[in-house]
């Protein structure tokens, strides 16, 4: 490396304040090439020589200025005390931007904050990034939750209604059995077969047309009054096909087994008339 | 960065993972909770139908419609297209038995002969679901046609009935 570095007084920064002003050294160099990667590692091997502080309390950084001489290109070298760009260095901040001067001409140098490796990864800055992130995720979440409690609401509430109708449903409901039980009972004892069942019974009994005062039905009983007593034969056939027969109540034994002829009530029920 | 600030730092980061599990819990048991009401919002809906079904379809087809006319006079041009003649015919009761459905109980006088006797009980075996003739009384005349008292039950469709009005018969 040509030995052209110079000390350049006074030192100073223009924008971290009076304190950090007084502590930057601006050196200029001039090198054979136009990296600034290529210079920082040039300087970092001549550190101890250039360095105004002790190598191990300083930290350094590099601009490019521009050519100067055929093949040579000057640079410029910030030295800041590393305490300083410690102290410098806002919470999880990788880089300290200081002023310098150099030849009158102010120069702003990025120094990497100590103790962090070019490419190491900022656990500080990703667990901010992360904190803030999971910030996000709260108010995000916690707008959720309130919406599925609104919508918990509205389905209580919803769900509330529609019990209220099963309640009142099932009362109807529960009335509406009792009243068709009461319907098919009513079906099963007054079949209305019976009327017929039981006209054609006394008119197959008796051989024919036969004549009746009257009848009635009622509570699934069919019952008529013949114009005529019926004869022995009918009222075996009628006895036979279910009907109970009745007449005149006999004084003695002796008349009722004389007189049945006298028989002219008869009497059937849907369970006997099929 | 100095130790204050980072140890502000960690906590904040902590405070928010605790913020952000705890909230994760909560909306995990919101959407148990949710998933549960929404099953159980679908039972009810689905029972209210059933039960809604089974208050409209009553305890059986309708013989008469009261919305058509009264339903005495219906019943009484039924009877008289039996062969009747008709001289009286009330609806005496009413008891709800479904959505706009009643059982009504009727009572009827008049004159018939015997085919059509033989008519009205063969009309009441085809309408069973829907009428039960309750008591019928017949009495012989001089001109071959008797003197005829009847009740019949029959479901009549009416509007504005609801079962929860009703009293068992």
């Amino acid at each position: 490396m040509p030995d052209t570095a110079e000390f350049v007084e006074p030192p100073t920064t223009t924008i971290e304040g009076e304190e950090a002003r007084e502590e930057i050294f601006v050196r200029a160099i001039d090198l054979p090439t136009l990296s600034v990667k290529q210079a920082r590692a040039a300087v970092a091997q001549q550190i101890d020589i250039l360095s105004p502080l002790p190598p191990a309390g300083v930290v350094s950084s590099v601009v490019l200025l521009g050519p100067v001489e055929e093949g040579l290109n000057r640079f410029a070298v910030g030295f800041a005390p590393r305490e300083l760009v410690e102290r410098m260095a806002e919470d999880g901040q990788r880089v300290v931007t200081l002023g310098g001067w150099l030849d009158e001409e102010e120069i702003l140098f990025r120094f990497d904050r100590p103790g962090l490796a070019p490419g190491e990864a900022d656990w500080a800055r990703r667990l901010e990034i992360a904190t803030i992130g999971a910030m996000c995720l709260a108010i995000v979440m916690a707008a959720l939750s309130l919406r599925l409690d609104r919508e918990a609401d509205r389905l209580q509430s919803r769900l509330g209604t529609v019990n209220t109708e099963v309640r009142g449903l099932s009362g109807e409901t529960a009335a509406l059995a009792r009243v068709g039980g009461a319907w098919r009972a009513a079906q099963a004892i007054r079949r209305p077969g019976l009327v017929d069942c039981a006209l054609g019974d006394i008119a197959k009994a008796s051989g024919g047309p036969i004549a009746l005062s009257s009848f009635s039905l009622a509570n699934g009983q069919f019952s008529a009054h013949l114009s005529q007593p019926a004869s022995d034969a009918t009222v075996t056939a009628l006895r036979a096909l279910g009907f109970s027969v009745s007449g005149p109540v006999p004084t003695a034994p002796a008349d009722a087994a004389a007189s049945p002829a006298a028989v002219r009530d008869v009497q059937t029920t849907s369970a006997d008339c099929r | 960065m100095n130790a204050r600030p980072r140890a502000l730092g960690y906590a904040l980061a902590a405070l928010s993972a605790v913020v952000v599990i705890g909230l994760g819990v909560r909306i995990s048991g919101q959407l148990d909770d949710l998933s549960a009401a929404r099953g159980d919002l679908a039972d009810a809906t689905a029972t209210a139908a059933q039960l809604k079904a089974q208050a409209a379809a009553g305890i059986g087809p309708p013989l008469l419609d009261a919305r058509i006319g009264a339903p005495g006079e219906a019943l009484a041009q039924r009877l008289k297209a039996l062969g009747f003649v008709v001289r009286q015919s009330t609806l005496v009761a009413a008891t709800p038995a479904g959505r706009n459905l009643v059982v009504a109980r009727f009572t009827a006088e008049g004159e018939a002969d015997a085919v059509a006797i033989d008519r009205l009980a063969l009309w009441t075996g085809a309408n069973a679901r829907s009428a039960i003739l309750e008591s019928l009384a017949a009495t012989a005349g001089a001109d071959g046609k008797s003197d005829v008292k009847l009740e019949l039950d029959a479901l009549v469709r009416q509007t504005g009935v609801k079962p929860t009005l009703a009293r068992p018969a």
